[in-house]
């Protein structure tokens, strides 16, 4: 366990942006931080990159006490939301700022750096446009120059904030998979913060979900979504339904649904994801179709059942049509129930 | 292991030390304040606490003498009505800069500013020799067709200030009136308003905040003019006479005190017009 | 129908366009009566006995004393106003604090106050009958009727023209490309160095531009500290009026042109500033 973080809190004025985030990670990990916007999950990467302090708990990293260190003594990599690039300098003087500003003792000959520059230049497939201008480039290059300037100073750890918040789709797809394969080849521990959590999933080793400034969970992205271990966590992930009701006798009850709970009685809350309900033939949840959506493969449905809860169903290739307006009753047997 | 070492540290200290990471902020906010102190607080101070060595009895007595009283009197008049002169034409100088493409319009938008550029004492001069019912371009035909005399009135006191008053109007109108939506215009135009209608119903009151702070500024800056008036004024006494000729006769005469009274009472008129502008723009703030 | 579609929308009518020519002509002739007219009075006035009586009048040794005394004064407080100017404009762009919105008031407060009474606060506190009078006399150190006075006031005039161009540019930039710089392992004084100041170059000469027009023409707050001490206490804008006040026009003009031709570079220089580098200019042009 190379990065530990223990115990963080930070506060604005009465907002507590952090309190008590706690997270793991062993050395050379692509980490994402996921959480709804507010949940501090930017505020744990600035600390991390030393650009705010916390106000208590403590950050070590490769046996190093962090957050005693300075900004720059951190050579952490940074990755800003809408890049920070130097307006005034070209891409190449992006790129070879850090390797400039070192101590003239470790600073590279102007050629060094040259070189250097273009190496990174050609890594982020960027070759021939360092005469460019920040202004004169797409959003997905400029994207790749802020990345080539976190590398050149050869970070010990790499942080991005929404790396891919500011771009199209397409680009984003494009620019996730070539981050993987970077992080792949470099092997820098890396965190990045985003609030897509599909991109999360998708991309990282360990992905540890934020909620109002603690880290609710934290694992790989298939244990995550298999086994979400908080209620927040249920309904942040998967865009499941959300029921409300009592746990007695070993099963759940409440908004129309009735599912087994293994959990003692008394106030709870299940959780349904679109997949996991299947259309039964008599009992089940009695809902209204309101919208079919057949897109690709699968089938959609936006439903609501008879108690007023919004619900999303989609049902697996080769199901029975289903007609808008039409009543339809739905079982599971992947409820996630947890004490309210 | 390293967290139990790491816990002995007191978190207070990282605090401080971390709360914001550029750096320089002491010194940079120290520096700021002093020379702040030096070259303006301090030496106001000393305008504020001067005049009360007469009491309060003795400043009234100051700033009522005759003399005085009618040098404030045409300061403050003189400003208001080349205010209000700079008002209506400042909007349309503005209007047509942003509205309408003439020829040499950028040349005309450069000039505007010339009244800030130019060194007061040169203004005054020129206003001065171009008024002079004499031999003036403008004074003598003036004097000749409708015996108007403007140099050594009250009437050159305005026409100085209002020169110096011009670009405040023209420069705090020209933004908001390119920022008004021209989609706004032609929605008021589809719902059957006519020019003038949109004119006074869609454009006016967007413009109002700022109109009145052009307004304010122009006035403050009139009532304050010293350089640009005192040639083309003559500053006959109860004539012409502006408050701050005032001022430097009683420092000639070693009246401290009685030049600082009427210090005073132009700064608190500055202060007065500053407090309007603030609300001006809170009003600007909101829609 | 034909008769619907003939006309597009908002197309203008002839009627329009007249309205549009009298509108445009009676802002020109404003502009012309108020400002173009006396700018070009100063010229011809001028040159109006020929070159050789104005080359006389500016190479004639007082004039020359008077034109070293505003380049030395200049000199002086530009740059201590850009010092604190980019301090003041750091510390306020650049952090959150308390009692920020008040700060900047009184920065901007020298604009608000009349020349004359600028002069007259530091007559008041370093003049023979102010609060540091005795002790300066004592000390033999003379503030008041000596360039250290003339100094003071001009910085006191021109004290607000670099911070509130810097301040609002900074503001608008943020701290993001600082903070980047930082984590890429440049010092502060670097960052500040490499990132903050490119970033707001153009604005720095803006201000810089504006300031020096002001330092160079102040005349009205100059004029109560300096004394008038012919060849030792007199900038140009002084020098102006005593050869006016003399009836020597010529020489008084002469003197006149070249401060009016600074204006007139400092306005090219600033048109050309906005027309290039306009989005690199603080956001809101106020004034």
């Amino acid at each position: 366990m190379t990065l530990r973080i223990e115990g963080l809190t930070r506060r604005f004025g009465a907002t507590a942006a952090l309190a008590g985030a706690s997270l793991e990670a062993p050395s050379g990990a692509f980490v994402a931080l996921l959480g709804p916007s507010g949940s501090g999950k930017t505020t744990l990467l600035r600390i991390l990159g030393g650009l705010d302090g916390a106000d208590t708990g403590q950050v070590d990293f490769e046996g190093i006490d962090w957050l005693s260190l300075t900004t720059q003594e951190r050579r952490a990599g940074f990755v800003f939301q809408n890049y920070a690039l130097f307006r005034h300098m070209t891409v190449a003087g992006n790129v070879g700022f850090g390797l400039r500003m070192r101590r003239w003792r470790d600073r590279p000959s102007r050629a060094e750096i040259t070189r250097r520059v273009e190496e990174l230049l050609s890594v982020v497939q960027l070759e021939g446009l360092g005469g460019r201008y920040p202004s004169q480039l797409s959003g997905g290059q400029r994207q790749r120059v802020a990345l080539a300037r976190a590398l050149a100073i050869e970070p010990r750890i790499l942080l991005l904030d929404e790396p891919f918040g500011a771009l199209d789709a397409k680009v984003r797809k494009e620019l996730r998979r070539w981050l993987r394969d970077l992080h792949d080849r470099t092997g820098v521990t890396t965190v990045f913060v985003t609030h897509d959590q599909e991109e999360a999933l998708d991309l990282a080793d360990i992905v540890a979900v934020m909620n109002k400034g603690v880290i609710e969970q934290a694992g790989a992205p298939r244990a995550v979504f298999d086994n979400p271990a908080t209620a927040f966590v249920a309904e942040f992930i998967g865009g499941a339904a959300k029921f409300e009701g009592e746990v007695a006798a070993g099963r759940f009850a409440g908004g129309g649904l009735s599912v087994a709970a293994g959990i003692p009685r008394g106030p709870a809350v299940a959780f349904v994801r679109p997949h996991d309900w299947t259309i039964a033939e008599a009992s089940g949840l009695e809902v209204k179709v309101l919208n079919v959506l057949e897109a690709g493969p699968l089938t959609r449905l936006d439903c609501r059942s008879r108690e007023g809860t919004l619900l999303e169903v989609v049902l697996p290739p080769g199901s029975a049509t289903v007609i808008r307006g039409e009543t339809l009753r739905l079982t599971t047997t992947k409820a996630r129930v947890f004490p309210r | 292991m390293t967290s139990a070492v790491l816990s002995q540290r007191p978190p207070i200290q990282r605090r401080r030390r971390q709360r914001s990471v550029l750096p320089g902020f002491g010194l940079t906010m120290g520096y700021t304040i002093f020379y702040l102190s030096l070259i303006v607080l301090l030496p106001l101070a000393a305008l504020i606490v001067r005049p009360w060595e007469l009491g309060l009895s003795g400043f009234i007595a100051k700033v009522t003498e005759p003399s005085v009283l009618a040098s404030l009197k045409l300061s403050f008049g003189a400003a208001l009505i080349a205010a209000v002169i700079n008002a209506v034409f400042g909007l349309l100088v503005a209007w047509i800069l942003v509205r309408y493409p003439f020829p040499g319009r950028r040349l005309v938008d450069a000039l505007v500013d010339l009244p800030f550029a130019l060194p007061t004492a040169v203004a005054g001069i020129a206003l001065a020799a171009l008024y002079s019912p004499k031999n003036g371009w403008l004074g003598k035909p003036l004097k000749d067709v409708f015996d108007i005399e403007i140099a050594y009135t009250p009437l050159g006191v305005i026409l100085a200030m209002t020169f110096i008053g011009l670009p405040f109007v023209v420069r705090t109108l020209q933004p908001v009136l390119q920022e008004i939506d021209r989609d706004t215009e032609e929605a008021a135009a589809t719902l059957g308003a006519r020019n003038w209608q949109t004119f006074f119903f869609v454009i006016m009151p967007a413009l109002l905040p700022a109109w009145f702070t052009g307004f304010a500024l122009a006035f403050a800056r009139a009532v304050g003019e010293y350089g640009s008036i005192i040639f083309i004024a003559g500053n006959k006494p109860m004539v012409s006479e502006i408050a701050p000729v005032k001022i430097l006769q009683k420092l000639e005469q070693y009246d401290y005190a009685g030049a600082a009274a009427i210090g005073v009472v132009m700064l608190g008129a500055s202060f007065l017009i500053i407090l309007a502008i603030n609300l001006a723009q809170r009003l600007m703030a909101k829609p | 129908m034909s008769a619907v579609i003939r006309r597009r929308p908002f197309q203008t009518g002839i009627g329009t366009i007249l309205f549009r020519i009298v509108l445009v002509l009676l802002a020109l002739a404003f502009i012309g009566v108020v400002i173009a007219l006396p700018l070009a009075s100063v010229f011809v006035e001028a040159f109006r006995k020929g070159t050789d009586a104005f080359l006389d009048a500016v190479t004639e040794h007082d004039a020359w004393a008077a034109i070293k005394l505003t380049l030395i004064v200049a000199a002086i407080a530009v740059p201590l106003n850009l010092v604190f100017g980019l301090a003041a404009a750091w510390s306020i762009a650049k952090f959150e604090f308390r009692g920020k919105s008040l700060l900047i008031t009184l920065i901007d407060l020298p604009f608000s106050v009349s020349p004359v009474v600028s002069g007259l606060i530091y007559v008041l506190l370093y003049g023979a009958h102010g609060w540091f009078g005795a002790e300066l006399q004592a000390a033999g150190i003379k503030v008041v009727f000596s360039v250290t006075g003339i100094v003071l006031a001009t910085i006191f005039v021109t004290f607000p023209f670099i911070a509130r161009e810097l301040i609002p540019l900074m503001q608008e930039q943020g701290t993001t490309e600082e903070e980047a710089a930082l984590t890429l392992g440049a010092s502060g004084w670097r960052t500040f160095w490499n990132v903050t100041l490119p970033n707001v170059k153009w604005g720095l000469l803006y201000g810089v531009l504006l300031c020096n027009a002001r330092a160079m023409g102040e005349f009205g707050a100059v004029s109560v500290v300096s004394g008038h001490i012919r060849g030792l206490t007199n900038t140009m804008p002084l020098h102006v009026e005593i050869l006016y006040n003399e009836y020597d026009f010529v020489g008084a003009f002469a003197v006149a042109s070249l401060l009016a031709g600074l204006a007139l570079v400092t306005l090219i220089a600033k048109s050309l500033l906005e027309w290039r580098y306009g989005g690199e200019l603080a956001a809101s042009r106020r004034h």
